[in-house]
């Protein structure tokens, strides 16, 4: 009786600190499933529960003054005050009006960090503005476009402006950021440590940086665009590029002419940086006036260029490229001065006219092959002729004076490279590299330069050869041992014909026939420890060189042997703020 | 992944307009071990409507045969199927995922009330919607995650589930792994139906399959790996422990 008499105050106190809410919620009649109900009081929610199958729910509570709200995502929310905890509540929800609306929210990570590349969702620093690639890297934090178009992240220049991974543009990456339609741009990655070598790429560090557009999926584009510039007389500024984008095939076109005087000269492919140029044409302005080696108003350039990558499968990459460049300079100077003395007519007339033509045609091509993992090849050819026709006619006062120059020089390399990753952290590559130049240079003098009375030498006949092979091994070694082992030898051939030709017979020969030989062999190591507080870096080298000089009248043998050894040891400092 | 697709056109081409459907994308990454160069990146598809939800996750870039991980050192990774699903039931109480004990893949069926939250004050705005801090532990990992109280649906990525409003951020409190899923895009739209893709598949409880890896994991230590410096360890996303292996 006892225990039956405590079981009831109990049941009574219990009721009286706990209270149900409790009820269905409906539409129309029909039970709603799934709703969340929730029960607040003052802005915080104190419970909550999802209706079951019959679209009930049921709290327990022991507060009064609550709020009861109904949400669900087809019908509106409903919210109740409750004064004291009700049961058996009735809810009626009413459908949302635009729940059959599409509604897409996205989100805009404007930067991603992924090791040493950072990705920039171009939608989350557009602003509608925007027309080509160029005027999105404006827009890029670390990106800097200069006003001559040139490309930097975090101050260094870009090595490259790559589409998808493939380097299309080469140094004429202005093509690419003046045109490219931002529209069909998915992504921009700054690369950091940037290697076009893939294997390397993953094993040592390098100081480059490279820009990566990301290309939207299933882009297949064709697109021209012509910017035509012309006035009522004779000024023009007239530039056509069409660029090619499809899965497979990559590709653009760029033709620039104007007489304004800009620089839109596209620049030659072909000049690949294997640390062996081409010699400079043996012209010197020096000996024109008012040459300037910046195009002026009195230009008249002609620029096309042409690449085009194809894919015959992710790992096997072709590319073509063709350029041409024509810039012809004229200027015409007259002057005319008249000077009256005592009814005697005196007049001073002079004029000066210079004409420049250089002409550029080159033509590459180039193979690739990456395994995707442990080996590159790559194959690469590339020839270039340049033309250059000078001239200066001066007449003052009846005497004529004028040089003319006529050169012609061409130039053929071949340039290969064999990567290979022979173990983790580390990699052997082989770089063959075989250049030849000839430049043939023809200069007239008008008048002839008389040397006495005899001899007047009317013009010069230079031509120049040079032959280069050599051959790079590289050694890299990355992880806490960082270790380059490189080891350059090669030939190198030079030869200078030149020859005075007179008017009349000289007593002497005005001829001149050098060859310069030489073998060469350079081993560079590069060690760096990296330990926790400290940097050790060692880097010795050791350089031979024999020579041989050949000329008419001597010969002389040089040999050359240099070594180095440069040890650094830094410590690492940190500072807090 | 095209299995997916099949299940969605399945899904719209048999569909009753009544609701709406909550379709979420979320971007996964995860590196349990810790030592990978980088982490694991894939995609989850969400789509909720009226109590159920199925959700696709697939590898957002291809999975490579192996990885060179941090310490210099390569490890092979086992292959799995491309794409994988859970199917939750809201009414029932049930959901549906694929386990793996080593290369085996189970389908298992398991209760949604497995989650226990703490709600707390913090918020955060995720994809404009105005999120709350909740914090669990699940299977031997602590975790936070951000629900939109604005989206009146229990659901969530994975198996994350029973808060108030969607989850739109999961991220593990431990230290060392790396776990986070975000919520990349939303889109309501239209309902479709959505169906169970274990539906007629054989399913075991989440009992019966978690007595099956405990009793791999003694079989595999069983071999005395020990003695040759090697171990097995039981250190996914979940951690099974019987009563007995505990406090060991």
């Amino acid at each position: 009786m006892k225990w039956n008499f405590a079981f009831i105050v109990a049941l009574l106190l219990s009721h009286s600190l706990y209270a149900q809410i409790s009820g269905v919620v409906k539409s129309d009649e029909a039970l709603v499933t799934g709703a969340r109900v929730q029960i607040k009081k003052k802005g915080n929610v104190l419970a909550f529960q999802f209706t079951n199958l019959d679209g009930r729910f049921n709290f327990s509570v022991n507060e009064d003054s609550l709020y009861l709200e109904v949400a669900h995502l087809s019908y509106s929310t409903l919210e109740i005050f409750l004064e004291k905890p009700v049961r058996n509540l009735q809810i009626n929800l009413q459908p949302r009006v635009d729940s059959l609306r599409e509604v897409v929210i996205e989100n805009k990570i404007p930067i991603r960090q992924k090791k040493d590349t950072v990705v920039y969702n171009p939608d989350a620093f557009r602003d509608g503005s925007e027309r080509v690639l160029e005027d999105l890297l404006k827009k890029l934090p670390g990106v800097e476009v200069a006003d001559d178009g040139k490309l930097s992240y975090k101050g260094r220049e870009i090595s490259a402006l790559m589409l998808d991974g493939d380097d299309l543009f080469k140094n004429r990456y202005r093509v690419g950021s003046k045109n490219l339609d931002v529209d069909a741009v998915q992504s921009v990655e700054a690369i950091e440590n940037f290697n076009n070598d893939k294997v390397l790429h993953k094993i040592t560090r390098t100081k480059s940086v490279a820009l990566n557009i990301k290309l939207k999926e299933g882009l297949a584009s064709f697109s021209l665009e012509a910017n035509l510039n012309n006035d009522f007389h004779s000024r023009y500024n007239n530039a056509l590029t069409g660029l090619t984008l499809a899965t497979k095939i990559k590709g653009f076109s760029a033709a620039t002419l104007n007489n304004t005087g800009l620089d839109n000269s596209i620049g030659l492919t072909t000049d690949v940086d294997t640390g062996q140029r081409a010699a400079p044409m043996l012209v010197s302005e020096g000996v024109f006036r008012k040459f300037q080696g910046v195009p002026s108003l009195f230009n008249n350039t002609l620029g096309t260029s042409h690449s085009f990558i194809y894919s015959f499968s992710q790992r096997f990459k072709s590319s073509i490229t063709a350029d041409v460049v024509m810039d012809r300079f004229s200027q015409d100077l007259f002057s005319s001065t008249r000077y009256n003395l005592n009814s005697d007519e005196v007049t001073f007339v002079n004029t000066d006219r210079q004409i420049r033509r250089p002409m550029m045609v080159s033509l590459g091509n180039d193979w690739q092959f990456y395994n995707g993992n442990t080996t590159q090849i790559f194959s690469g050819i590339s020839y270039s002729n340049r033309r250059a026709d000078y001239q200066n006619d001066a007449t003052n006062n009846g005497v004529r004076t004028g040089v003319q120059t006529d050169s012609r020089l061409e130039h053929l390399q071949w340039y290969g490279s064999i990567s290979h990753k022979v173990a983790d952290g580390k990699a052997l590559k082989i770089r063959p590299d075989f250049m030849y130049t000839e430049t043939v240079q023809q200069l007239d003098l008008l008048p002839p330069l008389s040397v006495d009375t005899v001899l007047t030498f009317r013009r010069q006949d230079v031509n120049s050869r040079q032959r280069h092979l050599s051959n790079t091994v590289e050694y890299h070694q990355g992880g806490k041992w960082n270790l380059i082992l490189k080891n350059v030898s090669g030939f190198s051939g030079e030869q200078l014909i030149s020859n005075l030709e007179s008017i009349g017979n000289a007593p002497f020969d005005l001829s001149n026939d050098v060859t310069m030989s030489s073998f060469f062999n350079e081993f560079k190591a590069k060690a760096v420890l990296k330990g926790e507080r400290w940097v050790t870096i060692v880097e010795p080298s050791i350089f031979f060189s024999e020579m041989e000089a050949f000329s008419r009248k001597n010969i002389d043998r040089h040999m050359l042997i240099n070594g180095e050894f440069d040890y650094r040891v830094r410590r690492k400092h940190s500072a807090n703020f | 992944m095209n299995n997916f697709y099949f299940f969605l056109l399945i899904g719209l081409l048999s569909s009753i307009v009544t609701g709406q459907t909550i379709s979420v994308t979320y971007e996964q990454q995860i590196d349990m071990s810790g030592t990978s160069a980088q982490p694991f990146e894939h995609l989850i598809e969400l789509n909720h409507m009226d109590g159920i939800s199925v959700q696709a996750r697939y590898p957002k870039t291809p999975i490579p045969k192996k990885i060179v991980n941090k310490d210099g050192k390569t490890s092979i990774l086992i292959k799995s199927p491309d794409t994988s699903y859970i199917f939750k039931d809201f009414i029932a109480d049930k959901m549906f995922s694929q386990e793996r004990i080593y290369t085996n893949y189970y389908n298992v069926v398991d209760s949604l009330s497995v989650f226990k939250w703490e709600i707390l004050p913090d918020t955060l705005t995720i994809l404009s919607f105005k999120c709350q801090k909740a914090i669990t532990t699940f299977r031997g990992r602590k975790f936070e995650t951000y629900f939109a109280n604005d989206i009146p649906v229990a659901d969530g990525p994975a198996k994350y589930s029973g808060l108030p409003g969607l989850i739109l951020k999961v991220k593990i409190l431990d230290k060392g792994p790396i776990y986070e899923i975000n919520a990349s895009r939303i889109k309501f739209s239209a309902e479709h139906k959505i169906i169970n893709p274990y539906s007629g598949k054989k399913v075991s409880t989440f009992a019966d399959f978690k007595r099956m890896a405990l009793n791999k994991y003694e079989e595999m230590n069983s071999f005395n790996f020990d003695s040759s410096g090697g171990k097995v360890y039981n250190s996914g996303v979940e951690i099974l422990e019987n009563a007995a292996t505990k406090h060991r």
